[in-house]
């Protein structure tokens, strides 16, 4: 197996930078159509953008470690600018879980690429947990001022329960037809387009 | 300090270098020239090392550099020796201010902290860069990083210089530091290798000329030989101007009988302003008419963008209104019937194959025969537009313009980084454009080719109309 | 006067603050970290900063205070989860606030770097944060090159065709990606990036006494406050 070289870190950093600007777009667009909490889609959006990138990633540096430190990267960067800073972990756990498949086992092209781009686009839920904690402090608040929690309690308990496996199913969901999407993205714009330098490693989808 | 034999390569099939030789001697510089495609970039790229380190082809020859066998090299230790400046500005730097970018090279060579920064002072006062060394490199000018790209590449003391057309993207003033600094490199008795089309900021710089052809060096020329060229002969060798023309002022030529329909584009007491700004624009009455196809020059930062995005419907003025052929038009009304050509055109071309990027959205249908005809896109159809080369996407960005019936066509940098040919294509698309009653505007720093190509100049300065003229055209 | 803190140091910060997140907190320890976080924005030459943070803290327990007596409504106890949610969501704000300013990307990839991090990591991120701002630039050359051709020019089309806009928009700048990458990757290799000797940094990253007090002050502030409760 070729190991990775410096052009090949900075094509990743690249795409990562890509990948973060469909986060960004896929941030405002829901603050425009869900008012209030609604950074809990964030994850199932951007997987809904994002499978061309992904494919791409995976097409152009077809090696063990692309996606690792893909993730990794963009849990550093969310940790230091204080986007979401409990989110570093999910992203690099996830990108590791799905370049171990993508790399290290020997499923159907199609099948590997979309199971890891599901279990990549979980990497994002870093924003979803922090919903989770702040549902804990708010009962803490209550209980601490003497307020009868009860009632409270269920209303919250099911709010969040409710929407965590809504934001689940639908990263689920999304990337499914996300990487579909990317698919044909590919084959349309990419598939004739024949790349330079990187591009030898590349092979079709 | 080289000598080499027999280089040869090829990406795939087809060989970019045949058989070439190069001999250079220690302290000369060296202007390789000649059309796009003729191999310059290619043996520049040898020269750093890049070929076969990033990119990957089929390489042989034999020869020396520095005393040691080219081919038997260690890329790293090799590079060390070696400063190295490319054409684009925007791509060339590699961390996010000046400071980091300057120390970027002695970092990776371990040089110790102190040294650093002796360095790093040493070079600023050197280039009169200090300050700009506190700046983020995305508040600089495009030439500003290119003159730090320069003086980055100057860091280590090196022995030989490599610069693959570093003046593409620049103005004349910044192009003149770029001049100044390639005779300081010379005086210290460095070597100094460049690929260049525009030759005219070289002639005091330049030792030898060497002129390449097809993938081999076909002539060699010394200075004296060189300036000794008529243009005519220059241009015979397909080569841009030696002598950068002095633009001639000339009263209002008439030119109105040749337009069979006006177009007329006005503005009144029209500024603007980009939020928590003082005015970026001040234009308190001007007119364009198609009968002239007007240049727009100006140092980066004059306001020239911000002035073609006001005329063009994309920005809204603050103040003032804008006539279209004599009646008021909304910004919104204004966009539908303008066009810019942009810099950087990857970024305008959306669809799958040129003819689906030229119909989506065509009012003028009719004339699709017609533009793809003219603008050369018959064989190109197919094709998808990214794969195309720079003049080629143009061409389709331009047809694209012309099949949804825009009748105001602005170029942003239409030349940057041309050779003759493609500059004399571009000039005359243009004019083809400015018969076909379009209202073409052009923002350029190219001399040679605004005085081959416009009638009327604006010149632009903080924001102002500073001078309004006409000018001889060749 | 400022005082300069190391990014390591500030790191910790954001670390801290993320930990404060998932612990449970009593009300007058909240108090005692956010007022922490703001005597750190003081020292960092931030004041007017500081005390927006701070104010806007005040202003979510007021807003608290008052909507509590009412939260057996069900829209008002959703406000009164949101001022509380959020007033707990403030510190890693401020944390990673004070983190960035003062302090250069480069100082902190610098840190980075002698935090260990390996070379894998070091460059794809330098990559990003170099790279983020042309594509935002390229995005906003995008749209404006979509409003000129007069496809999905408002934001109401992007809401309605968000796939195919999406496709206009990012299919441009992974075209040009490749070709970018080459550059970034050529500027890199002639200034000897791939150099496998030692690599220096012109940034002196050196815990200075400030830094140790800093991080020993979260340290006892975390144990001290988990013991007092």
């Amino acid at each position: 197996m070729k190991k990775l070289k410096i052009q090949d870190y900075i094509l990743i950093g690249i795409y990562t930078a890509i990948y973060f600007l469909v986060v960004c777009i896929a941030m405002i667009l829901l603050q425009f159509t869900i008012p209030g909490y609604s950074s809990i889609f964030i994850p199932a959006l951007t997987a809904l953008f994002a499978g061309i990138v992904y494919l791409l990633v995976v097409n152009r540096i077809p090696r063990f470690g692309a996606i690792t430190i893909m993730g990794s990267v963009m849990g550093i960067f969310f940790l230091i600018s204080g986007h979401f800073p409990l989110s570093f972990l999910p992203n690099i756990i996830c990108a590791v879980l799905a370049d171990l498949l993508q790399n290290k086992t020997a499923i159907s092209m199609k099948l590997r690429t979309s199971v890891s781009y599901i279990i990549f686009s979980f990497g994002l839920i870093g924003p979803v947990l922090p919903l989770w904690f702040m549902k804990n402090a708010y009962i803490d608040s209550l209980v601490a001022r003497g307020k009868d929690t009860a009632y409270i309690d269920g209303v919250f308990a099911h709010i969040t329960t409710g929407s965590f496996i809504a934001s689940f199913l639908a990263i689920i969901m999304f990337s499914m037809v996300g990487i579909m999407i990317g698919q044909k993205l590919y084959l349309k714009h990419f598939s004739k387009v024949k790349g330079k330098g990187h591009g030898k490693n590349a092979h079709q989808v | 300090m080289i000598d080499l034999k027999n280089i040869q390569f090829a990406y795939d099939e087809a060989p970019i270098l045949k058989k070439l030789d190069l001999q250079v001697k220690a302290g000369e510089c060296i202007v390789l020239c000649g059309k796009s495609g003729c191999g310059k970039s290619t043996l520049l790229r040898i020269l750093n090392g890049l070929i076969p380190e990033l990119y990957e082809g089929d390489l042989t020859g034999a020869g020396i550099v520095f005393n040691d066998d080219f081919f038997q090299k260690e890329f790293y230790d090799y590079v060390k020796e070696i400063g190295v400046v490319f054409q684009n500005p925007k791509t060339q730097f590699f961390t996010n201010d000046v400071y980091s970018e300057l120390a970027f090279s002695l970092e990776n060579y371990g040089v110790e902290r102190q040294e650093m920064l002796e360095r790093i002072q040493e070079i600023t006062e050197q280039f009169s860069l200090t300050d700009l060394l506190e700046k983020s490199m995305f508040h600089l000018s495009g030439g500003q990083k290119q003159l730090v790209a320069f003086a980055s590449a100057c860091m280590l003391q090196h022995r030989l210089f490599i610069l693959d057309e570093p003046s593409s993207n620049l103005d004349e003033a910044t192009i003149g530091y770029l001049r100044a600094y390639l005779l300081q490199l010379k005086e210290q008795g460095m070597t100094i290798i460049l690929s260049e089309h525009r030759l005219h900021y070289l002639t005091d710089v330049a030792d030898h000329y060497f002129l390449m052809e097809e993938g081999m060096i076909r002539e060699r020329y010394t200075a004296k030989e060189m300036l000794a060229k008529s243009s005519d002969e220059i241009n015979q060798l397909g080569l841009r101007t030696l002598v950068l023309p002095t633009l001639e002022k000339m009263s209002q030529p008439d030119l109105s009988l040749q337009q069979e329909k006006k177009v007329v584009l006005s503005c009144e007491d029209m500024t603007f302003h980009y939020r928590k700004q003082k005015n970026s624009l001040v234009i308190p009455s001007l007119t364009l008419t198609n009968e002239y196809i007007t240049g727009i020059v100006g140092h980066n930062g004059a306001g020239k963008s911000t002035f073609s995005k006001v005329i063009s419907g994309l920005l809204k003025p603050k103040a003032g209104y804008l006539l279209f052929n004599q009646q008021k038009i909304t910004p919104k009304q204004l966009i539908a019937e303008s066009y810019v050509v942009m810099q950087d055109v990857n970024l305008q071309l959306f669809f799958e194959t040129v003819e689906k990027e030229m119909t989506v959205n065509a009012k003028e249908v009719a004339d699709f025969e017609q533009v793809v005809e003219m603008l050369n896109l018959s064989h190109l159809l197919e094709r998808h537009p990214q794969t195309l080369s720079g003049g080629e996407k143009q061409r389709v960005a331009i047809a694209t313009a012309l099949l949804s019936g825009k009748q105001i066509i602005i170029f942003d940098e239409p030349t940057s980084g041309l050779d003759l040919v493609h500059m004399h294509e571009i000039s005359e698309t243009i004019k083809w454009l400015h018969q076909k009653n379009i209202l073409v505007l052009v923002i350029t720093h190219d001399q040679e080719f605004l005085e081959k190509t416009c009638h009327r100049i604006l010149a632009f300065e903080q924001g102002e109309i500073i001078d309004d003229y006409f000018i001889k055209n060749k | 006067m400022r005082i300069k803190f190391d990014p390591r140091s500030k790191l910790c910060t954001i670390l801290f603050a993320s930990v404060l997140l998932m612990l449970h907190l009593s009300f007058p320890l909240e108090i005692f970290f956010v007022t922490l976080l703001f005597f750190l924005f003081l020292l960092n030459g931030d004041l007017k900063k500081g005390l927006i943070y701070y104010i806007i803290f005040w202003l979510l327990v007021l807003g608290d205070y008052f909507i509590l007596p009412y939260v057996q409504n069900t829209w008002l106890s959703l406000l009164s989860f949101l001022f509380v949610g959020n007033r707990r969501l403030l510190p890693t704000i401020m944390a990673a606030s004070f983190g960035m300013s003062h302090t250069k990307i480069s100082e902190w990839i610098a840190a980075l770097k002698k935090m260990g991090l390996p070379f894998a990591i070091i460059i794809p991120l330098t990559v990003l944060f170099r790279f983020f701002p042309t594509v935002i630039q390229d995005f906003k050359s995008i749209r404006s090159a979509m409003k000129y051709r007069g496809i999905a020019v408002t934001t109401l089309d992007l809401l309605i065709h968000p796939l195919q806009t999406m496709e206009y928009i990012i299919i441009p700048i992974l075209m040009s990606a490749e070709n970018t990458s080459l550059d970034l990757s050529a500027a890199a290799l002639v200034r000897g990036i791939a150099n496998p000797g030692k690599h220096t940094s012109v940034y002196e990253i050196k815990l200075r006494v400030q830094d140790y007090l800093l991080i020993s002050v979260l340290i006892f502030a975390l144990i001290g406050g988990r013991w007092l409760q």
